[in-house]
Formats: structure tokens, C-alpha cells, sequence
């Protein structure tokens, strides 16, 4: 502190007070701060010149803890700058803390994300399945020899689902020897008869299998089912599918993939007994998966039962070749585990040919539709065979042509589901984002799906709306399984 | 002394107020009637009013004062047992708390604390009536802190008392001459250095020079004196920064206006043969540990916080 000159002090000192000392009234009102400022003035000139009253001032004050009652210290308020500092701290520190949380919550969303989806798909697959069952019934009768491998397919998938699956199997049964020596003519043909879409009414699951021995396959999974099914309640317990049919949906899902798996196997043809017996214990135990994949969580379930079941299915089925379109069949199941996480962008190119980007556009990759396409002569044939007669050849043309890569003009994505639409009818379906994919021929009342598809909406996986140069507009309310023309 | 004008001036605000200062009083619980009631309120309003306070501040002084503690004040100093009842069981306690604050030490507060309750509660008489110092309550402080005022005033006069005579002899010791208040006859500059300072000084505000009396003459310290005058301890700190400077400044030109070149008003004022005894004083009683000075200081402190 500075100091003044000791003659300042003198003179400070040498001041007389004017007036009398004021009153303990006056003085307590001083130190209480409740004097008005005249008379504040007043004694704060008398409290320079005394120092007994200043004295005085100074014992009066109130002790420090109980300065409430008297404060001498003003409130300072909340602006101060200490507070203050404290309040930016806190302020960033919640801001930095936000921020941290959004972005952990953006980069899970996206594998949520996809992981919905993909539980979507599934769940629109089982509702694919169980929906057309009475479909099946229906063209069951008009459906020529070749559609049964189909329905039987189907049948596959959507066994367990309802008492008609049961019925439509039994049907089928009986037609299970020549439908299973046409199978075999289809597998020794061609390799994959999986994805085979757009039947009359003929919802044909993508995985069904290439077509030899279903009831064999069948017997296959049912050996496979209980490490399937032990492995299901494992997974997370999320179950947003509906019970019942979409359960069994999705066994059948599930059994497709298991069929894949020994897909290849040629293995001679069980009798009727064998396939009767399979059949009951596909039932069986179809329902029994029906209700552990109830539980399953969404996309992880197919995972962890696909990659499982490849394994048991290994072991347990002795020989397993895996039909000819290996690396892809096995291909689909490991890239469905690895779909969830990964959703790439879609777009078509100036040339015509569809493109997809996994790095949010950045670079872009050609996807060749039919490179793992699931399209093959058989069911092009089968297809064909929906036809009018003479309208067959010239569609079997078309359709061979179209199995060369189409010019693509529209793509349109759901989370893993994609549709994609070119010239010629060209219709493209991938359930995982683009690996594996199946053509789709939209057909409904003997005709089928021609012009150029000029757009594609599908507002969920099930319902999809194709609009063609025709004009035509085309819709589908079970993901492609069976379509109007409007 | 307050005009009759003044005095029905007050008076009919009184009576304007009385009701409503009467609730607040709580009186009824204490014995003192609405009409003695308003009688405290005049003679409390006549005292404090002078010729030139408005009827507004008149009317604001009474609205802001603490009746129902004047009430209480009154009450007991009427005698009334039931007001002492109230008053032993709020303030004796804090009487002697305070008085332990003020003496700083347990005999001492003791004593401070009984004879003012003796003076509180009237043991002298006068003309028969009973003379209690709560008469002078007039209610524009706390009754606490009027207490503690109270205290400080009798500590400080027997101090006073005390200091008095220690001062003398501390004088007469250090050879000062007894009669010192005024300043020596000095040579021209000195005068002219001590009228400047007074010049200077006299332009300073009333709370400045309380200040720089308060720091520089009682050598308090900077938070009590910023808790005397309800502010903060910087702000004391850095009033005092401005006036050292300012008044050095000042004090400058005004030796320069009285004829003194530059050079010399700073030598006057840096250089001055009080300034130096009292400078080698101040570093002899630095330096050692204590000097004659301070110890006659501090055993009259003792002998009177004793007293």
C-alpha cells in the first residue's frame, strides 16, 4: 500500500470534529448502511475527524458469521466473474460431452440401422411366405409339373407356418417323385435355382435350394434344426416378428439356408415314406424353430444360425458338397452377417449399368447383377412355361437375352433389400445389399412384366410399385413374390 | 431543535400512520398501548426531524423504522415484565457475546456486559422515574446492533479513559512536548506545506478522509475498513491507491502556487525533519523487536483491556 507523507497524517490528525459524537442510534444505523446519504455524509465527516467514533464504528460491526443480518459486503450477484468462469467451464464441458454423445449415437445408428433392416427383411420374407400359402393353393392346380419344385420350395419356407403349408406339402408329396426327378433335371441343368421370383403366385423363396432332393434337404435340416435352434435363444430376445407364421417364415428362411448349404448334394431321392417321414419331422420340428426363432433377435439370429448351421450341416450331413454356385451360396450367408453393418449407396450409371458405393459416394463400385445371380435356364424355363404358349418362345428369348446384363435405368434401396429395373422388363432383386442377386419376373393373369421399368418405389420391403414404358404399372405387396398389374 | 411546525408536521403523519405502524409493533403483546405508542413515534419523529426535512421524508423515516423493536425498547424501559421477558430471551445471550467480541476477553465482557445491562435496565432513578438507557432506542437500527453499539461506546470510554493517561506519560517520555496537537511553529515551508495538505485534504470527500484516517491514523486494515463503510476490501485498496496519488499531486501544485518552485515543494514534502524522526522511529520499532515505544503501547492496551 502506498504511503502518504507522515506531515499528511499529522494534518489528517490535526482535524477537529465538528460536531458532537453522533448517537448509538445514528452509528448503528451507519454500520447497518440504513442512513440516508446526507446524513451518512454528515457522519462519515465526523467519523474522519474522531477516532473514538471510528473506534466505536469498528467494534459495533457484527461479527463476520452473522454478517447476514448486517452485510457489510454487498451481494455480489451471480455475473461476477468467478462465478462465471466456473459457469463457462461447466458450459463447455457439457457441450464437449454432447458432442461426444452424438457422435457415438451416429456411428451406432447406422449398424442399428441396417440391422433393422435386415430384421425387416426377414420379417417380410416370413410374411412373403405365409402370405401366398393359400396362392399356392390356388394356381396349385393350374401350375404345370415344373412350378412344383417351386411350390415345394416354398413349401420349404413356409412349412410349419399354417396347417396349409402341411396340406400343400402333402400335395406335393404326391407329386414328389416326378417333381423330384424334374429337380433333378433342374440341378443337373443348372446350378442354382435359388431366387426364382415372379411365379404366378409362386412365392419362391430366394434360398430355396437348387432343387435336388428337398425332402433329403429337409431330412438335413431337421438334423440340423436342433443346433439351430439351441443356437436362437442365444441371440437377443428383440423379437419384433410376429409369431406364428412369420416364425415359421423365417425357420424356413433359415431352413432355406440350411438347404443351401447342402444344397449340392446329390443325393439319391428318399422314397415317399422317407419324404412323408421327413416331412412330419420338418413339421415338427419346424415348429419347434418356429418358436425359438419367435425369440430371435433380428439380425443377428440369421447370423448366428446361418454360420451354426453351416457347421452342423457339415458335420452332420456327411457329404457336403456344396452345390455348384459355392462361394456365392456360402457367400450369401456370410454376407448377410456382414450386411447389417455395411449398407452401400445405389445409383446407376450414364451407362446403364447399376453401381454401388460403400463409402458414401466417394468411389463407386459396378455390381453385376447376374454374376451371382440365382437365374437360371430351369426356372427361366419354368418361367417361360407360365406363358401362353406361343408366346413362350419369343418370352424365352427375351428372357435369355435379359440374363445378359440388362441396361439398368432405376435402383431403389431398403436398407439391404434392393430393386433394381432396366430395359426389357429386366427386374433385379437383392435382399444383401447387392451380393446375390435374383430376377424377377413380375407376372400376373398369363402376362408378364415387358417394357422398360421406369420406376421403381417401394415403400417397404413388401410394397413395391413398378411403373414401365409400356405403360404399365406393376405392384407387389409380399417383397416380389407375387405382383398386380394395375 | 425542530419547529412547531415541524412537530404537528410530524404528528399528523403519526396519526396518518398509526395504525398501520401500530400493527406492525405488536404491542398489544408487550403492554403498550396505542396511545403511548404514538407518543414514542412523535418524539422519536420531532428528534430526528430538523427544519428542512420534507413531509415525505418524514413519512419514508417512519415507514422505515423498526417499531416493533422500538416498541419492545420502549416497554422495558416503561418496566413492563412481560417486555423484559421477550428482551432477556432474544438479547442477553447476544449482549454477552458481543461484549466477549468487543473486550476479547472473558472478565473484561463480563463486566462490560452487566453494567450495561444494569444502564438498560434502569437501576438509577430520576425525578422517580426510572432511567434506562433503552429510552434512546429510536428504532433506526437494529436493536442488536444498537446493543453492540452501545458496548463499543462503553468500551471505548473507559479505554479512552485509559489511553488518555497512557498517552500523557508515553509523551512526557519520549520528551514530545505534552500540549502536541497543534504543529510547531515552523519555518515558512512547513506552513506552506502544512496549508497545502489542508487544502488538499479539505477537497477529499468525507468517506476519503475517513479512510485515509482509518488506515493511515488507526492502522486498521483494509477488509474492516471496507467492512465499516459496506464495501469491498478491494475497493478499499484501491481508493487508497488514488488518494496517496492524488493528494501527493495535489499538495505539489499547491506548494507551487504558494511560491515554491517544483524542485523544492518535492524536496519539502520528501524531506521533512518531522518526517524523519518519526521515519527512523518507524524503522527502529521495525527492525528491533519491541522498542520502548510499542511496549508501552501494548502494556497499556493490557492494563486497560484489565480495567
Amino acid at each position: 500500500m502506498p504511503n502518504v507523507p507522515n506531515f499528511v497524517r499529522e494534518r489528517l490528525k490535526a482535524a477537529e470534529p465538528t460536531a458532537g459524537h453522533p448517537d448509538a442510534d445514528v452509528l448503528t444505523a451507519f454500520v447497518e448502511q440504513s442512513l440516508r446519504s446526507v446524513e451518512r455524509a454528515r457522519v462519515l465527516d465526523h467519523l474522519a475527524r474522531c477516532a473514538d467514533c471510528r473506534d466505536v464504528v469498528a467494534l459495533a460491526l457484527p461479527a463476520t458469521e452473522d454478517a447476514g443480518a448486517v452485510t457489510l459486503v454487498p451481494h455480489r450477484g451471480w455475473l461476477t466473474w468467478p462465478t462465471l468462469r466456473w459457469a463457462f467451464v461447466a458450459a463447455g464441458i457439457m457441450v464437449i460431452a454432447s458432442f461426444g454423445v452424438m457422435r457415438y449415437r451416429e456411428s451406432a445408428q447406422p449398424e442399428q440401422l441396417s440391422r433393422y433392416a435386415a430384421q425387416k427383411v426377414e420379417v417380410a420374407r416370413e410374411s412373403r411366405a405365409s402370405a401366398p400359402v393359400s396362392a399356392v393353393a390356388r394356381p396349385e392346380t393350374k401350375r404345370d409339373k415344373a412350378l412344383v419344385p417351386s411350390a415345394r420350395s416354398e413349401a420349404d419356407t413356409k412349412s410349419g407356418a399354417a396347417v396349409e403349408p402341411k396340406q400343400l406339402v402333402d400335395t406335393e408329396l404326391a407329386s414328389a417323385q416326378p417333381a423330384t426327378k424334374q429337380m433333378d433335371r433342374l440341378s443337373s441343368q443348372q446350378p442354382s435355382a435359388n431366387d426364382f421370383h415372379g411365379s404366378v403366385g409362386g412365392p419362391i423363396k430366394r434360398q430355396i435350394s437348387n432343387g435336388p432332393n428337398p425332402p433329403a434337404q429337409w431330412q438335413q435340416q431337421n438334423a440340423q434344426l436342433p443346433p439351430v435352434r439351441m443356437i436362437a435363444p442365444a441371440a437377443p430376445p428383440a423379437a419384433t416378428a410376429p409369431q406364428g407364421a412369420n416364425a415359421g417364415a423365417n425357420t424356413g428362411n433359415l431352413s432355406q439356408a440350411v438347404t443351401v448349404e447342402v444344397a449340392g448334394e446329390a443325393k439319391p431321392v428318399a422314397t415317399e415314406a422317407q419324404d412323408q417321414n421327413s416331412q412330419a419331422q420338418l413339421q415338427s420340428s419346424d415348429s419347434q424353430e418356429r418358436s425359438a426363432y419367435s425369440t430371435v433377435g433380428k439380425a443377428k439370429a440369421p447370423v448366428n444360425v446361418e454360420t451354426a448351421s453351416a457347421a452342423p450341416a457339415t458335420d452332420a450331413a456327411g457329404q457336403q458338397e456344396l452345390p455348384r454356385q459355392d462361394g456365392n451360396i456360402n457367400g450369401r450367408n456370410f454376407v448377410l452377417a456382414t450386411t447389417p453393418a455395411l449398407l452401400p449407396r445405389w445409383t446407376i450409371s450414364a451407362t446403364g449399368s447399376l453401381q454401388r458405393s460403400f463409402d458414401q459416394g466417394s468411389t463407386w463400385q459396378d455390381v453385376d447383377v447376374n454374376a451371382n445371380s440365382a437365374l437360371s435356364m430351369s426356372s427361366l424355363e419354368a418361367f417361360a412355361k407360365t406363358s401362353r404358349a406361343r408366346e413362350k418362345d419369343s418370352n424365352k428369348k427375351a428372357l435369355k437375352a435379359a440374363v445378359a446384363t440388362p441396361t439398368f435405368r432405376v435402383v431403389t434401396a431398403l436398407g439391404s433389400e434392393v430393386w433394381a429395373g432396366g430395359s426389357a422388363g429386366a427386374l433385379y432383386h437383392s435382399a444383401d445389399a447387392g451380393s446375390h442377386w435374383t430376377r424377377v419376373f413380375p407376372s400376373a393373369a398369363g402376362t408378364n412384366l415387358s417394357g422398360d421399368v421406369l420406376s421403381l418405389e417401394f415403400s417397404d420391403p413388401q410394397h413395391g410399385r413398378i411403373t414401365t414404358s409400356t405403360p404399365e404399372t406393376w405392384t407387389t405387396a409380399d417383397e416380389g413374390q407375387t405382383w398386380q398389374k394395375q | 431543535m425542530s419547529s412547531t411546525k415541524q412537530n404537528s408536521a410530524v404528528q399528523s403523519i403519526v396519526n396518518d400512520l398509526l395504525v398501520e405502524l401500530h400493527a406492525r409493533s405488536g404491542c398489544e403483546k408487550i403492554g403498550l398501548t396505542r396511545e403511548s405508542f404514538a407518543v414514542i413515534l412523535c418524539e422519536v419523529g420531532t428528534k430526528h426531524a430538523t427544519a428542512t426535512t420534507s413531509e415525505t421524508e418524514i413519512r419514508s423515516f417512519f415507514l422505515t423504522l423498526r417499531v416493533d423493536e422500538l416498541a419492545l425498547a420502549r416497554a422495558c424501559a416503561g418496566g413492563n415484565n412481560s417486555a423484559w421477558e421477550i428482551f432477556l430471551t432474544r438479547y442477553r445471550e447476544k449482549l454477552y457475546l458481543s461484549a466477549l467480541r468487543i473486550a476479547r476477553e472473558d472478565s473484561a465482557a463480563r463486566d462490560l456486559a452487566d453494567t450495561l445491562y444494569a444502564d438498560l435496565y434502569g437501576t438509577s432513578t430520576r425525578d422517580g422515574q426510572r432511567v434506562s438507557k433503552l429510552s434512546s432506542y429510536t428504532g433506526r437500527g437494529s436493536l442488536e446492533g444498537w446493543l453492540r453499539t452501545v458496548l463499543a461506546q462503553e468500551y471505548v470510554n473507559r479505554y479512552r479513559r485509559t489511553k488518555r493517561l497512557v498517552s500523557l506519560d508515553e509523551e512526557s517520555e519520549d520528551g514530545v512536548q505534552f500540549c502536541a496537537p497543534d504543529p510547531e511553529p515552523a519555518p515558512a515551508a512547513d506552513t506552506r506545506l502544512e496549508q497545502a495538505t489542508d487544502e488538499a485534504l479539505a477537497l477529499l470527500s468525507a468517506e476519503d478522509r475517513m479512510v485515509l484516517s482509518a488506515y493511515y491514523l488507526d492502522e486498521r486494515t483494509l477488509a474492516e475498513i471496507a467492512r465499516m463503510l459496506g464495501v469491498h476490501e478491494s475497493t478499499i485498496s484501491r481508493k487508497l491507491d488514488k488518494l496517496a496519488k492524488a493528494l501527493r499531486k495535489q499538495i505539489l501544485g499547491n506548494l507551487v502556487r504558494r511560491g515554491m518552485s517544483r524542485r523544492q515543494a518535492e524536496e519539502s514534502m520528501d524531506v521533512d525533519v518531522r518526517d524523519l524522526q518519526v521515519n527512523i522511529k518507524r524503522t527502529l520499532t521495525q527492525e528491533s523487536s519491541p522498542p520502548a515505544f510499542s511496549e508501552k503501547r501494548a502494556e497499556a492496551r493490557v492494563r486497560e483491556g484489565s480495567g
